[in-house]
């Protein structure tokens, strides 16, 4: 019964009126600050961050934890809205959620992002709040080659995520991993894939690439659609603004097993993460009784990346404050924020600080909790924009991209890169290649590299390791009966093709 | 045009060749280094390859259902695709002329300027749009990009030249 | 990828009513490069440091992070600002000695392009390994790996970073043999050594001290000539037996070459009088770092010595 009188302490902090007043700024910055094109989590985190220098302590850490997942909520609204991801987990929940947009179903689809999202960030505050320091522990276990194979796995899986041949999924999650290798090599600091220019010796950036292959090509194709652009139903009532009874049902399941793969790989720093929404959308692609629906608008494939996607995003903290290493980019920047404010992170801050770890824990089901409340009523009016005439709509986006991308460096060249890499998206639209993979593989890119080559270093040049390292071979055992399942199916159906491809277009 | 098109499949497949070569030529001049000390050209090169089979494996796929279904026979599979009408032209050439012309100016004419030369050009796009309309959307949609962001959120932007 | 976050950071100073300094410098903010992002120890020792210059200077110290390769972009924008004053960039042992040692694209020179400040404070490498190693002090870790040669494993920050030269240092001091594991960060190697993937370290205090209280991983001896006042009974690599081992990462400030002499003397006025300053001893304390004082000759030939000795240590690798 500790795990209630620590949640009793939390909640004692979060519920007080500051802590409350700076968690609601934070989501609401965030959300509204996600929804802009090309400012992610790690960008509104850097811009915001001085103004938390001036808060208390743990009311500064709450506020950016508000923004945090108040950005990533934004990310995944504008994602389904216009089809413009800001990051690889929002690039998945665009899949489903933008067909849904399309077929005048947004408003489902926003609130079924939100409810999932607040149930895999319930679900997941009570595994940071019972377990925090046991998984931190058990993460310790995993080290150069169980990442290596893990990032196999969700590769794999990423690549299982299009429609039509498996081959074409592999081939865009190499094409990512091949992007992600442009740059001054970290080892060696070679130039790799930068045809000796100055621009790409920091590689490509994350941003400019998936705006790019998203945003941009969605504008393209709309334009040369022209006349025969698909009309977007948007006289909609209050009724059909939320989820039917059945949708809520489909999702449930999908939802429960999101949030279990996300809030584990949480976990893992950097990796995990990144992969959880690949993972659960590839699982329901899978299981899900209604699979033939995915990538045509089905719930599932809103309910089961969201859920993972915000229990990973909460799990995440957990190696961050217990261990008191950052996993990532924007937790080493939390980590920062703590130490500023004159906490030292690590296995002490529980015992130190109980009211601001605890605080920090109940924050987060507020901050859920206010997104909800938040995002419901804004439903209506985020699925106004639909209503705004495309002639009209059409060079506001391209004026968000534009300033958005600029926003991140102040590096013209970007500009130049996103309309290239747009064109780029465009032909890939028309050669029927999904972008979805690539943007895994681009992120997995370096952190494959590193990991491959310093297994490699440990075991002095014996590949065995990563099958004699129990964790590490049971991705591998789980990668190849993945990849076997689906190469059957592919195979029975290329037996019968008449079954599969009568509902198509 | 169904998803599994093989038409579209062995394009999508040359593209995938072409990059998977390409990558393998341009790595050849990356040291791979050994098993144990693995170099800066080992990824490359081994992401090439497969990139490079991978394309082959699906070229061989969309060949071997063009020959099982009926509905192929005696088509010819390889099908380049039609030139782009001028209505899909235009739109593309004011998109890219649009940014183009935003990344030349955004440092020299400030912010304001060089949104509203992408909101003006880019606009032209649609050859429905009057050219009042664009010329006041080039001046609506600036306002509000520099309200929200260098207002609102405070991006430290140069707003005029 | 590189990550690269641009924060338009602004510390806002308390501006107090008009207080002239001497000259009629400072009289508008002042611009400080912290050449990484922001949140890590760069930053954190950067920011203690630009408050406390601009409650002594009256006017805003405004951050600015312009990380990438391991501090060299920064540091190379900054050489080629304005030389007034109102442009100063952190400088330390990364950016003004280990980087353009190791990094073959870095265009400025660290001695000639800058006008040195002062010195804010100095970080110890601490000798780290994990406990399940079984070895309590240096001459135990000696013995181990002459016995094995080879055998061990010990992890960087990355490749050609200063932990990694700091670890060479240690090899070529002693005649032994050790794997060099690179990885991304501090924070990476760190969790490396307690998931016990590499078995020693030569990490930087603020990284390491953390775990070190926590009995995580363990503390055989400091790189700085002095014992650090955040780990008293761990001795300094000298006293245990390492002879002429020193190894630290400082920090210090530096203005583009060209700046006029009074300009930096005010400035190094300023930063002499913050570090001798208790609270902000305590404020770098508490992240790892010993607040230091220099004058701009002493960090200059500091400067100097270090590309020797550490250039040494680069070409002999491999």
């Amino acid at each position: 019964m500790e795990l209630f009188a620590n949640l009793a302490t939390g909640f004692d902090v979060a519920l007080s009126p500051s802590a409350m007043l700076y968690c609601l700024i934070g989501v609401t910055l965030g959300t509204f600050i996600g929804v802009l094109p090309g400012i992610g989590p790690l960008a509104a985190i850097g811009v915001l961050l001085p103004i938390t220098f001036h808060a208390p302590q743990t009311e500064a850490i709450i506020m950016l934890a508000g923004i945090y997942y108040g950005t990533m909520y934004g990310g995944s609204t504008v994602a389904i809205l216009l089809n413009l991801p800001g990051t690889a987990a929002s690039a998945v929940v665009a899949i489903d959620g933008h067909q849904m947009a399309k077929q005048g179903r947004a408003g489902p689809a926003l609130v079924m992002t939100t409810l999932s999202s607040f149930f895999g960030g319930c679900v997941a505050i009570i595994v940071v709040a019972g377990f925090a320091p046991p998984l931190a522990q058990f993460a310790l276990r995993f080290q150069s080659p169980e990442y290596f194979s893990l990032m196999i796995m969700g590769l794999l899986a990423a690549a299982v995520l299009v429609q039509g041949p498996f081959l074409k999924g592999i081939a865009m999650v190499l094409l990512g991993l091949l992007i992600g290798t442009v740059g001054q090599e970290t080892i060696s600091g070679l130039p790799r894939f930068t045809f000796d220019t100055l621009y790409l010796y920091d590689g490509l950036s994350f941003v400019v690439v998936v705006i790019g292959l998203f945003g941009l090509a969605e504008v393209l194709r709309n334009l040369a659609l022209g006349a025969d652009r698909e009309k977007v139903d948007t006289r909609v009532g209050w009724r059909e603004l939320i989820p039917t009874k059945r949708d809520m049902k489909d999702s449930f399941m999908p939802t429960a097993r999101g949030t279990g793969i996300g809030a584990f790989l949480g976990i893992l720093p950097g990796a995990g993460p990144a992969i959880a929404s690949f993972v659960a959308y590839a699982l329901e692609k899978r299981v899900s009784k209604n699979r033939r629906n995915f990538g045509r608008g089905a719930i599932e494939g809103i309910a089961a990346p969201e859920g993972a996607n915000n229990a990973a995003a909460q799990t995440s903290f957990i190696p961050t404050l217990s261990l008191g290493i950052p996993g990532d980019a924007i937790m080493a920047i939390m980590l920062g924020a703590l130490m500023i404010h004159g906490l030292t992170p690590g296995p002490q801050i529980i015992q130190n600080n109980p009211e601001f770890f605890w605080g920090l824990i109940a924050s987060f089901w507020i901050g859920n909790l206010f997104l909800l409340l938040l995002n419901l009523p804004f439903v209506g009016l985020w699925i106004k924009i639909l209503s705004i005439p495309y002639s009209i709509l059409f060079p506001a986006i391209l004026s968000f991209i534009a300033i958005g991308i600029y926003s991140l460096y102040r590096e013209p060249m970007d500009i130049f890169m996103v309309t290239g890499i747009g064109l780029v998206g465009y032909l890939f639209i028309k050669l029927r290649c999904e972008a979805a993979p690539l943007l895994l593989g681009l992120i997995l890119s370096p952190l494959l590299e590193e990991n491959l080559r310093r297994s490699m270093l440990v075991s002095r040049g014996d590949p065995m390791i990563f099958v004699e390292r129990p964790i590490s071979l049971i991705f591998l055992i789980l990668t190849v009966t993945g990849v076997g399942l689906v190469l059957l199916g592919s195979w029975r159906a290329s037996r019968t093709p008449q079954t599969e491809e009568g509902s198509a277009k | 045009m169904n998803r599994d098109d093989p038409q579209t499949d062995l394009l999508a497949a040359a593209m995938f060749m072409v990059i998977g070569a390409g990558a393998i030529w341009i790595a050849l001049d990356y040291p791979v280094g050994t098993l144990r000390r693995l170099g800066p050209g080992a990824l490359p090169m081994g992401l090439g390859v497969l990139l490079l089979a991978s394309g082959l494996g699906l070229a061989m796929q969309a060949l071997l259902r063009a020959r099982l279904d009926p509905q192929w026979q005696g088509k010819p599979l390889i099908n380049l695709p039609k030139l782009p009408s001028i209505h899909v032209i235009r739109s593309t050439v004011c998109v890219v002329a649009g940014l183009g012309l935003f990344g030349l100016l955004v440092r020299p004419a400030g912010l304001f300027l060089a949104t509203a030369t992408l909101v003006l050009v880019s606009s032209r796009a649609e050859a429905g749009t009057p050219i009042l309309g664009s010329l006041a959307l080039a001046v609506v949609i600036p306002a509000a990009c520099v309200g929200i962001f260098v207002y609102g959120i405070g991006l430290p932007f140069r707003v005029w030249p | 990828m590189t990550i690269r976050i641009l924060s338009g950071a602004a510390l806002a100073a308390a501006m107090l009513a008009a207080a002239p300094a001497a000259a009629d410098f400072p009289d508008h903010e002042i611009t400080m490069v912290v050449p990484f992002g922001a949140g890590g120890s760069t930053d954190i020792v950067g920011r203690i440091a630009a408050q406390a210059l601009s409650e002594r200077l009256d006017v805003p110290v405004v951050v600015e992070n312009r990380g990438g390769a391991g501090g060299t972009v920064g540091t190379q924008a900054a050489a080629g600002m304005a030389a007034d004053g109102y442009s100063i960039t952190v400088a330390t042992t990364s950016t003004h000695v280990v980087g353009p040692l190791t990094n073959a694209s870095v265009r400025y020179d660290p001695v000639e392009d800058f006008a040195h400040i002062g010195m804010i404070a100095e970080t110890p490498y601490v000798l780290v390994v994990n406990p399940e190693l079984g070895v309590s002090d240096v001459s135990e870790l000696i013995a181990m790996l002459e016995e094995a040669p080879g055998d061990l494993n010990f992890g960087s920050a990355g490749q050609g970073s200063t932990t990694h030269l700091a670890g060479l240092m240690f090899l070529s001091a002693t005649g032994t043999e050790m794997e060099h594991i690179p990885y991304g960060s501090n924070a990476e190697a760190t969790t490396a050594l307690m998931g016990n993937e590499v078995q020693v370290l030569f990490g930087s205090m603020p990284a390491v001290l953390a775990q070190i209280q926590a009995g995580s991983i363990e503390a055989l001896a400091v790189g700085t000539t002095a014992r650090s006042p955040e780990l008293p009974d761990v001795p300094t690599m000298q006293e245990a037996g390492v002879a002429g081992y020193r190894a630290s990462l400082w920090l210090g400030l530096a203005a583009p070459a060209g700046t006029p002499d009074d300009v930096i003397a005010s400035l190094a006025d300023a930063l002499a009088d913050s570090v001798a300053d208790a609270d902000v001893a305590a404020q770098l304390a508490s992240n790892g770092a010993d607040a230091m004082a220099m004058t701009p000759e002493e960090f200059r030939t500091l400067i100097a010595e270090e590309l020797v000795t550490y250039g040494e240590i680069v070409a002999g690798m491999d």
